[in-house]
């Protein structure tokens, strides 16, 4: 039993948060605003050329060949500057399904992918909705039968839906039945639950580095801001605020690694992990979105404040890859399924 | 305790339901349930035509004073008016401030004169009034106000200059009440003035702030030197603060009783979506949809309960201080209760560039219930100190 990150898995974070960071700033992301219609570029040649892009695309295809375990500490980092490029979903959804997959065409997608010929994107199983459609040459999806196909967008009838989150680019695709097929639907539970999961965790990691990024501004402008002649951080009623953000944030921490660690490993009991993980790392961002915004009086209120930045992301993750709702509800059917083990020996299990 | 509203005031509700039915099926018909919080902007000329209509049908001020120009309702009546309103699909009032905040405030502190030149104003719905109470550095620290007003002797006026900030519907309004310091010697809440101030005047400038629900309801008003009267200062010059606090106990007071009314609305639009989206179906949705009904029940007995007090004793009771943090803690959990009752698709605006639907309007914008008015730490505070009379913290 070892919660610890290696000292290769801490230094790949450090580095993918210093050049996060730098390039994903908050005014850069509210230029994307400006241009609604237009993906940067820019930033994802940069990303495919750092390798994070297909980091977790096995190595004997080009990739890194990273696994959950070591990609989780990446995506939180991917949260804490509200990434927009879909670059959590494709190392953590695409890849991982295309992985699963038997035949060439899935390992010629992820080639594809390692080159930056093309990008895939994905469609929600819950909304069907996909996030950066017209930028990726194919979308991953069921069709009305129930396999699991790979459109070419190109086919497709896109359009534009307006997300609460100003940055997100998410899109209903018509007319993109067709498409070959990469799996039977033989395999549809499996591959529904797997999307679920990926899809799921993916939400949970980001969503805890929103819930530090929330936390650092609040912490930041209690230090700043004065009223009564102090600090209101200096306020019990404001550090209280903050201190039980920190909390969550920490324990919710263990459960999205412990989630990483089943789908890495496939445990039987991921789907339960995983919905553990996902209303765990959503409930500390609700309550950092709240309590920061608190601490932060009429200021936090405003658009030009970055803080909603970061609380719409974070609302956008909780309510999508199964909201709160979904996963409470998988969460109490397995805890209430027949062969459920309980008991101090099933802590870990 | 009597639970029940008598005959006459049965009566009462029907002249009011057939009044509003009426009146909100013709030209007004597009702004019923609109300009509600989050969107407080639309329609603004329509909501301003309707606050006149309003007032000739006798219904602002209803619970005002017959001898200040209201029709001295009874609190019975007072809710069952906000009741049908809500009902009706009454849109968002831009008068309150100046019928449920300024217009009690002068009858209880100002001149004779103070109350012939404004009350009317209100009461026909023609002048429309914002509250320049914060500044940048005056927040929860209100005292720490250093929007200064010197006496210019030779014309018998005022001339502010300073900076006011988060004034909800200056650019809509003609007057603003103004706290600055008349003493610059004096600190804290001596040598507070209370000012009655025109805005369409040369010293002020008005500059809207984007809010995270893209809209503009607050501003920034700049002072340089403008202009306000003598006769327009309510209360001794250096003795404002008694009036501002004296407006205060109304904010957290009386006035949300329409607000607290439209809570029903909301709170139905939010049960009839989960049932419509299956969302009712979801254990955890469930118990919270239970948990705001409580709450709301909760909420309206208390309100009557305080303000039956309120009627008795002329002042609130220590239970009124409670109503502004319930009322603001229940509403927030209600907004983010709608949003999961949306689901995935909650997130989905209703037009570009950046028009939200009401139950993601109503989520951001209680997200501020829970600050202005007094934030729910200072509310906190003011139960301990003033209800428990708990030790003051150290301040300052
Ligand atoms: C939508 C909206 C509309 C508004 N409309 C108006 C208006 O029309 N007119 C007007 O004058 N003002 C208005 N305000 C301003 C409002 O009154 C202030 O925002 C409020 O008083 C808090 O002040 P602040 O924003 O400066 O926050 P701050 O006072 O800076 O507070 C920041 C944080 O510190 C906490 N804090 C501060 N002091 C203490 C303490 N002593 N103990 C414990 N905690 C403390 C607060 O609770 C908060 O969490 C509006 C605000 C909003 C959001």
């Amino acid at each position: 039993m070892d919660f610890t990150f290696t000292e290769e898995q801490l230094l790949l974070r450090d580095s993918t948060r210093n050049f996060l960071t730098a390039e994903v700033t908050p005014s850069r992301l509210r230029e994307r605003w400006k241009s609604h219609d237009v993906a940067d570029n820019d930033l994802w040649e940069k990303m495919l050329d750092m390798g994070i892009i297909s980091a977790t695309i096995p190595e004997e295809l080009g990739g890194s060949g990273l696994n959950s375990v070591d990609f989780v500490l990446l995506a939180e980092e991917c949260g804490y500057v509200a990434l927009l490029e879909p670059v959590v979903y494709t190392a953590l959804v695409v890849v991982p399904l295309l992985c699963e997959l038997e035949g060439d065409f899935p390992r010629e997608l992820l080639s594809g992918l390692v080159r930056g010929d093309y990008r895939i994107s994905v469609a929600c199983p819950f909304t069907g909705l996909v996030e950066d459609a017209d930028t990726s040459a194919f979308v991953l999806k069921f069709n009305s039968n129930k396999e699991l196909v790979a459109c070419s967008v190109t086919d497709a009838e896109l359009s534009q839906i307006r997300s609460i989150d100003p940055g997100r680019r998410v899109f209903s695709l018509k007319e993109c039945e067709s498409g070959k097929v990469l799996m039977g639907n033989n395999r549809f539970e499996f591959l529904h639950e797997f999307l679920i999961n990926s899809m799921a965790f993916a939400n949970a990691a980001q969503s805890l580095g929103l819930t530090q990024r929330m936390l650092d501004l609040a912490v930041n402008y209690s230090k700043d801001r004065h009223q009564f002649k102090k600090p209101i951080g200096s306020f019990q009623a404001v550090k209280h605020l903050l201190a039980n953000v920190a909390i969550k944030l920490e324990f919710a921490k263990p459960s999205v690694y412990r989630a990483a660690h089943s789908l890495h490993h496939g445990a039987p009991k991921r789907s339960l992990h995983i919905s553990h993980a996902k209303i765990a790392a959503c409930e500390a961002a609700s309550l950092a979105a709240k309590n920061s915004l608190q601490a932060h009086g009429a200021m936090g209120y405003t658009w030009e404040y970055d803080l909603h930045i970061f609380s719409k992301r974070s609302l956008v993750l909780s309510a999508t890859g199964g909201d709160l709702g979904f996963h409470k509800a998988r969460l109490l059917d397995s805890l209430f399924s027949d062969d459920f083990q309980l008991g101090p020996t099933a802590t870990f299990s | 305790m009597r639970l029940t509203f008598d005959k006459s005031d049965e009566r009462f509700r029907e002249e009011v339901a057939s009044w509003l039915n009426e009146k909100l099926s013709g030209e007004f018909s597009k702004i019923k349930y609109r300009g509600g919080p989050g969107d407080e902007n639309a329609f603004i000329d329509e909501r301003k035509s309707w606050e006149a209509t309003l007032a000739d049908g006798g219904w602002i001020g209803i619970g005002w004073p017959i001898e200040f120009g209201g029709r001295g309702a009874s609190i019975e009546r007072q809710v069952i008016f906000h009741e049908e309103y809500a009902r009706a699909g009454g849109p968002g009032r831009i008068g309150h401030i100046g019928e449920t905040l300024l217009g009690p405030t002068l009858y209880e502190f100002g001149t004779r004169s103070q109350c012939e030149r404004f009350l009317p104003g209100i009461l026909e719905g023609r002048e429309f009034w914002c509250q320049g109470y914060s500044e940048p550095n005056a927040g929860s620290d209100l005292a720490n106000i250093k929007t200064k007003a010197v006496f210019d002797q030779s014309t018998n006026r005022w001339l502010l200059t300073g900076q006011k900030v988060w004034t909800s519907l200056a650019q809509e309004s003609d007057y603003s009440f103004v706290v600055a310091r008349t003493n610059p010697e004096s600190s804290l809440h001596k040598g507070l003035g209370f000012f009655l101030v025109k805005l369409q005047q040369p010293g002020i400038e008005i500059r809207p702030i984007r809010q995270m629900t893209g809209t503009a309801e607050f501003n920034e008003i700049f002072f340089n030197e403008a202009v306000c009267n003598a006769e327009n200062v309510v209360g001794p010059p250096e003795e404002g603060w008694k009036v501002a606090m004296g407006l205060l106990g109304f904010e957290r007071g009386i006035s949300t009783l329409g607000q607290q009314m439209l809570f029903q609305n909301e709170f139905d639009a939010v049960v009839s979506l989960a049932k419509e989206n299956g969302s009712a179906k979801i254990p955890e949705l469930r118990t919270r949809i239970a948990e705001a009904h409580i709450g709301l029940k909760i909420m309206r007995y208390n309100i009557m309960r305080v303000l039956s007090g309120f009627s008795d004793a002329g002042e609130l009771q220590p239970a009124a201080l409670i109503s502004k943090l319930y009322w603001a803690k229940w509403h927030r959990n209600l907004g983010k209760l709608a949003m999961d009752v949306m689901g995935p698709e909650g997130e989905f605006l209703i037009d570009t560039p950046y028009e939200l639907g009401r139950l993601q309007s109503l989520f951001l914008f209680t997200r501020a219930d829970t600050i202005y008015g007094g934030t729910n730490q200072i509310q906190r505070n003011i139960i301990a100190e003033r209800a428990l009379k708990m030790p003051r913290e150290p301040r300052g």
